[in-house]
């Protein structure tokens, strides 16, 4: 009995060392094969958006084979990060080192992609990130890009926007204590201050606050043209207290209030908020998007979100820097370096010497509880 | 400075002084600080908005149906654990290690049913508060001032005047004595769990009415609540309401003439302060107690 065990075992362990000895040789035959990463979530809480972007991302892929055909055994390995970082690691490991992937999309949440970006940096595999905002990213390495603007250029479009849309003078800012409201206001302050106007008051608070009241008396006495609020979480409530205090100024906020749920805790509070949001459009005269919005519903039966047009967006680029150097990495940077407005449906993309990019943005404003576009194209 | 201020002021005091005294009510029989007891907080607006947006239960049977489970709740987690660890008479370091435990299970718990984001109850639209001697104040905000009031009231008879709140101010003297005379401690421990737990129930159900409830806010409530009580001596019952009056004034005042940011540095100045130089509160009196 027991001599049966040791023998089975021995044969399987045989069996096992076998198909590994042999596994290389097969790859070594699909040489040709170009083989893309791509870690996104694609379970778990933000799986939507997962799907979205690599519905987006497939219909690109599709689109370049049918077009190029001398490379239609390129392909997109998924693998899911539910959002992790620690997940996301062992996927990138996983990419890397067995598949041998020299280009790795994804990183869903800016915490994935700063904890990929030191692994890629020593293995020189170049990560791009369709979403990650945090301005950590943009010092992240030299292989790490994004297609998605960093969260200081929300802060630049809006005071701009304010100055010279809304002609406010006198402004007041209220924002979260944390890397993203410090780092937004600073940047806002800094612009709106070159353009010629003031800031009236700048209160800010701990994040995960309930309680707005004070510091919103205390904004409405000095009496601004407008209030400019940096906040997560706390959006919805600060809205809601704000319309309850009877504070009329013009407002306006973050991308991150489009979002049902704000809206449902705000309620009439975010009627007439402005916020700025990346610009795509699907019932755009853009000929490049009118395109992916006929493609996208031809394939998935409804229309293309923004994620999907980022998805998309991001695997044409891919595949332009990949095109004619899929054979090392360090090319593929460079060619991403040299990349020079690459006309896509969310607008055109370069890449700046940190990997990040501006895109051109909109700005869009609340009525009756839906979202609405205010200017479709403002840079 | 506006009469605005003192309006926040008064919001703020009603549903800490209603946290402070649930809190009062177990910690003065169990003898040891139920962290965990911030997540009961946070249930009762779960619950009741559980009830309400999913079931579709009118929201005075939510209310009422969530108060009682929550008050149950409360009592159970006395019963098969606490009421067993005092029984191996461990120290209170362990019950409050114990309470920890229990505090971040039932916090994830509530964000694996719930998620984190923020739920609230809307009662009515959204719309700018009714004016009130030129400040704002909405509807609900004023059933909360009243509610809360009618509670402090209501509690502060019930510890005088009735037989249960009687016992446990008798256990909370002198439990080994209050055996003696023939009160079970258990069983008083356990009705105190069970009405504090309700009581909280019914804070968190006012918060989640007037702002909105995410998974962890209960423990911020909870600490003012404890910081109110240690301002005003511990098991000192008018000491806890005036040390929520004074929490709730010094965190305003700083939210209007520093940052709001600095309203919890306040809360710590405060309970440093006093810790250090008023250890047994404003009022400084030691309690009475017969030692056998």
């Amino acid at each position: 009995m027991k001599k049966g065990m040791i023998v089975g075992i021995f044969l399987i362990a045989i069996v096992v060392l076998g198909y590994f000895v042999l596994m290389p040789k097969q790859s070594e035959n699909e040489k040709e094969v170009i083989k893309i990463g791509a870690i996104l979530p694609l379970s778990g809480d933000v799986a939507v958006y997962g799907k979205s972007l690599q519905n987006g991302m497939n219909l690109a892929l599709e689109v370049f084979r049918e077009e190029n055909p001398e490379y239609k055994d390129i392909l997109i390995i998924y693998e899911d990060s539910k959002a992790e970082p620690k997940l996301a690691v062992s996927a990138f490991q996983k990419l890397s080192s067995i598949d041998n992937c020299k280009i790795i999309l994804g990183g869903f949440s800016s915490s994935e992609v700063l904890s990929m970006a030191p692994i890629a940096e020593k293995n020189k595999v170049v990560l791009i990130s369709p979403t990650a905002s945090s301005p950590s990213i943009t010092s992240a390495g030299d292989y790490i890009f994004r297609t998605t603007p960093s969260d200081n250029f929300d802060g630049e479009i809006m005071a701009k926007f304010a100055y010279y849309e809304l002609s406010l003078k006198d402004v007041a800012l209220l924002y979260v204590n944390n890397d993203y409201g410090l780092g937004i206001s600073k940047v806002f302050m800094n612009k709106f201050e070159n353009y010629g106007g003031k800031i009236a008051i700048q209160k800010s608070f701990e994040s995960d606050t309930k309680d707005f009241k004070t510091i919103l008396i205390s904004i409405k006495e000095k009496n601004p043209d407008g209030l400019y609020i940096i906040a997560t979480s706390e959006l919805g409530n600060l809205l809601k207290q704000k319309t309850e205090l009877g504070l009329t100024t013009k407002t306006f906020t973050v991308g991150l209030v489009e979002n049902h749920k704000v809206v449902e805790v705000a309620g009439k509070g975010a009627d007439s908020v402005f916020y700025s949001y990346p610009s795509f459009q699907v019932n755009s005269s853009n000929n490049v998007v009118k395109e992916f919005v006929s493609d996208y519903k031809n394939k998935y039966g409804n229309n293309p979100d923004v994620l999907g047009a980022y998805g998309y967006d991001l695997v044409g680029i891919t595949l332009m820097a990949l095109k004619d150097n899929s054979e090392s990495s360090e090319k593929i940077k460079t060619a991403l370096y040299n990349i020079i407005d690459y006309q896509g449906v969310t607008g055109k993309t370069s890449f700046d010497k940190n990997g990040d990019v501006s895109k051109t943005a909109g700005i869009k404003i609340i009525l009756d509880g839906k979202f609405k576009w205010f200017i479709n194209n403002f840079n | 400075m506006s009469f605005q201020i003192i309006i926040n002021i008064a919001l703020q005091f009603s549903i800490i002084s209603l946290v402070g005294i649930s809190f009062f009510l177990i910690f003065n029989t169990g003898k040891y600080y139920a962290i965990h007891h911030s997540a009961i907080i946070a249930l009762g607006g779960y619950f009741t908005f559980f009830f309400h947006r999913k079931f579709g239960v009118s929201l005075p049977i939510s209310i009422f149906s969530s108060i009682i489970i929550t008050g149950l709740l409360g009592l159970f987690i006395e019963f098969f654990i606490f009421k067993n660890l005092r029984k191996k008479s461990s120290e209170t370091f362990f019950m409050i290690i114990a309470s920890l435990g229990i505090y971040v299970i039932m916090q994830n718990l509530i964000s694996i049913f719930w998620g984190d984001d923020s739920k609230t109850i809307r009662v009515g639209e959204v719309e700018v508060g009714n004016i009130f001697l030129g400040a704002y104040i909405t509807d609900i905000q004023i059933v909360i001032i009243i509610v809360s009031i009618i509670l402090i009231v209501l509690s502060l008879f019930f510890l005088k005047y009735t037989n249960l709140g009687k016992k446990m101010q008798a256990v909370s003297s002198n439990e080994e004595l209050s055996n003696i005379f023939g009160i079970n401690s258990n069983h008083v421990i356990l009705w105190s769990f069970g009405v504090g737990s309700a009581l909280a129930a019914i804070a968190g159900i006012l918060i989640i009415l007037d702002t909105d409830m995410t998974p962890s806010t209960g423990f911020k409530y909870l600490f003012y609540g404890v910081v109110a009580m240690i301002i005003g001596g511990v098991g000192n019952f008018k000491g806890l309401i005036a040390g929520a009056l004074i929490l709730v004034t010094a965190q305003n005042l700083s939210a209007y003439y520093i940052d709001s940011k600095w309203m919890d540095a306040t809360a710590y100045v405060i309970l440093i302060l006093f810790l250090v130089w008023k250890p047994l509160g404003f009022s400084g009196k030691r309690l009475r107690k017969v030692e056998i």
